[in-house]
């Protein structure tokens, strides 16, 4: 039997099983039962999930279909389902304002899937997939190959370890680590660390008002950075061969070259400029108040 | 495409813009690790498109066109006791009613602008001068910031009963945050008007504040 | 439709869950103005840059935000929630903007010129390298054709079969026009 007739099969099996499973577009997860749930998806439709608490895994497969598998607490209620074209829904609802800590779900989708998530506390790790992910003070792990990602929470931490040509990131005061092979990046948090760990970047915007960026590879040919805090320090830990030219300045605050025997002109004044190698890649940091720190790696 | 060959066109703009399939996608960023050339044309290829989506906002004040609107929709809820009901394409214009508006909100606009060039303190209008295109004029930005911050806030009061009260501190928090190095900011502007660094480190505060309201309308 | 990649380009507006107006988006389709006023309160502003950007002048976007807003109105009792009101409203801005051109015939020849893309290449004849332009600036000054598919498939999040469907030109048209604004784009702002 040829591969893809099998997959037919295959998801024209499960989709079979999750009609009989969905009676109704909503349905009550009997108590400590495991759940799934599967329909026919057409790759590229949009699909909106709220899963407020919990551990989710996402995941991008090359199959137009969207398979929901996990356990659900007691009182929870799966409503599962919408069109190719209106968008697709999967909500968990909490009932009687319980917990929903106990929630554990595998969500396959197709990879070009346009997906708005959103969750309040959950741990959410997504593979493969592109779209807007929203979290209250819960966590995102974002790896695998996606067209754009789109992160944002109010307290909790992210980490986009992701190959895509657009990531956008925001955080309150939680940790933003940016790594994978993102290339056009704009990340910022308000009192969190942003720890930047890749060299793929071509295009880069990272801002914190009172949060440290930490900046610790080399830098892409004519790629463009722009680092700014208000109090927060900037360091960037580059190697020796770098080759990028650099525009420092702080209102307030110092800066510390440790790269090159280069100091700023004279006492109080806060601006450096440094031209390392033939200047490739151009950098740009501001601080008002905090410390901007250069170190070889 | 073997690493040898350039990306082709079609290939350059697919890669800039993310709508490459992923085996194309992974090719393509292989050949762009290893090739300047491409990598500086599909970098270039996506400043012009993040420029252009970050010129998307803010927008000003819209509070002037709306008398105009409702005037407009008022009239389409009348019906005169006297005359026959006009047929839908009648009644949906009102062209002295859009020449009248549109003369208002354009005298409104004018003297908002004059009263604006008015006020504006000459540190600003000789920053207009820089060179530095993306330089964008502070008072005016500020104002912008301002008033999109404050369209916010009250959504926000909406908001609010449905967020959690560790959300709702945390918002508070980040809030104080922001608005005790804006102002921090702006003092340091006043002593120091011509510092072109500082009018963007202002900027990006009052965008950090936008943002952060953005996301806490988003947690309801 | 809806775009997720950058912040500036992400049409999220997400003003509620689909399916479920909300109590003020209720009020306004029961013929409330007070409560419209609260909904144009609240998307007007990027309505607004939406019109701007597709008309690329000031005066004209003010125009149509007032049409696109008086459409809403009349419209909105169809609203049932089916997307985000916010999308809704922008599908409705496109709508009205390109309905307009249509029935416009020096917009509608504007848009032919710029499909053999001879105003293209007269816009950028005229431009002199020297002078940076700022984004907002250049892609007034992009030629309508250009522009139109530019906002739509790069700010908007329009696929080409979209924009095929709604401006009536080819998919494969509107790829190459986008690609030539891009390139257009990257002269001027960056020579």
């Amino acid at each position: 039997m040829r591969a893809d007739a099998r997959v037919l099969i295959l998801v024209a099996a499960v989709a079979m099983s999750s009609l009989a499973l969905s009676a109704a577009e909503a349905q009550r997860a009997a108590p400590d039962e495991s759940v799934l749930r599967a329909r026919a998806l057409r790759a590229g439709a949009p699909v909106k999930m709220f899963v407020p608490s919990g551990t989710l895994r996402l995941i991008g497969w090359d199959r137009d279909s969207i398979v929901v598998r996990g356990r659900l607490p007691k009182s929870a209620q799966l409503i599962f389902g919408g069109s190719d074209t209106a968008g697709f829904k999967v909500v968990v609802e909490q009932r009687d304002g319980d917990s929903m800590a106990a929630t554990r779900l595998e969500i396959y989708l197709p990879r070009r899937s346009q997906i708005s998530m959103k969750t309040a506390d959950a741990i959410v790790d997504v593979t493969d997939v592109a779209g807007w992910f929203y979290t209250v003070s819960g966590s995102y792990h974002i790896g695998g190959v996606a067209s754009s990602v789109d992160v944002e929470s109010m307290s909790g931490d992210i980490d986009l370890d992701a190959v895509t040509p657009w990531a956008r990131a925001r955080t309150g005061k939680g940790h933003l680590v940016i790594r994978g092979e993102p290339q056009d990046v704009d990340a910022s948090t308000v009192g969190g660390t942003l720890d930047i760990a890749t060299a793929a970047i071509l295009h880069g915007r990272f801002t914190a008002v009172t949060g440290d960026i930490h900046y610790a590879s080399a830098m892409a040919p004519h790629s463009l950075f722009e680092f700014s805090t208000h109090s927060g320090a900037v360091e960037l830990l580059l190697p020796r061969d770098i080759s990028a030219r650099l525009e420092l300045s702080s209102v307030d605050g110092v800066i510390d070259n440790g790269l090159t025997q280069l100091r700023p002109a004279a006492a109080g004044v806060h601006n450096l400029q440094l031209k390392l190698g033939s200047g490739d890649a151009d950098v740009t940091v501001r601080t008002f108040k905090g410390t901007v720190r250069l170190r070889s790696r | 495409m073997s690493s040898t060959e350039h990306l082709t066109e079609d290939e350059r703009q697919g890669a800039a813009d993310g709508t490459l399939g992923a085996q194309p996608m992974l090719e393509a960023y292989r050949h762009l690790a290893e090739c300047e050339s491409c990598a500086a044309d599909v970098a270039r290829l996506r400043t012009v498109m993040t420029r252009a989506r970050e010129a998307a906002r803010p927008t000003a004040s819209l509070d002037d066109l709306w008398p105009s609107i409702r005037a407009r929709i008022e009239q389409s809820k009348l019906v005169p006791l006297d005359q026959p009901v006009a047929p839908p394409a009648a009644r949906a214009r009102r062209p002295w009613l859009a020449i009248g508006s549109t003369a208002l909100a354009a005298a409104l606009l004018i003297a908002a602008f004059t009263e604006m060039q008015r006020r504006r303190p000459r540190e600003t209008v000789a920053a207009e001068q820089s060179p530095d295109i993306a330089f964008t004029n502070a008072a005016d930005s500020a104002r912008l910031y301002e008033n999109e911050s404050r369209r916010l806030l009250n959504e926000l009061e909406m908001q609010r009963a449905m967020m959690g009260p560790s959300a709702s501190a945390s918002l508070d928090g980040d809030l104080a945050i922001i608005d005790s190095s804006i102002a921090e900011q702006k003092d340091a502007l006043a002593r120091d008007p011509h510092n072109v660094a500082l009018q963007r480190l202002l900027a990006a505060s009052y965008r950090a504040k936008v943002e952060l309201l953005e996301r806490a309308n988003n947690a309801g | 439709m809806k775009r997720l990649a950058d912040g500036a380009a992400v049409n999220r507006g997400d003003d509620g869950d689909p399916g479920q107006p909300d109590a003020v988006v209720r009020r306004a389709q029961g013929g409330d103005v007070d409560a419209f006023e609260a909904v144009y309160r609240a998307h007007a502003p990027a309505i607004h840059a939406l019109c701007r950007r597709m008309s690329g002048e000031d005066a004209e976007a003010n125009e149509l935000v007032q049409d696109v807003f008086v459409r809403a109105w009349e419209r909105l009792p169809s609203f049932r929630g089916q997307s985000s009101l916010a999308t809704w409203l922008h599908r409705l801005a496109v709508n009205e903007v390109l309905e307009k051109w249509r029935s416009n015939k020096r917009e509608a020849l504007r848009m032919i010129d710029d499909a053999d893309g001879l105003a293209l290449d007269a816009w950028q004849a005229q431009h002199d390298p020297d002078v940076l332009m700022d984004v907002e600036a250049a892609m007034t000054r992009l030629p309508a054709g250009s522009r139109t598919v530019f906002v739509l498939h790069d700010i908007e999040g329009y696929s080409h079969d979209e924009i095929a469907s709604m401006t009536g030109i080819a998919a494969g048209t509107s790829r190459t026009q986008l690609f030539r604004a891009r390139r257009a784009l990257a002269r001027v702002l960056e020579p």
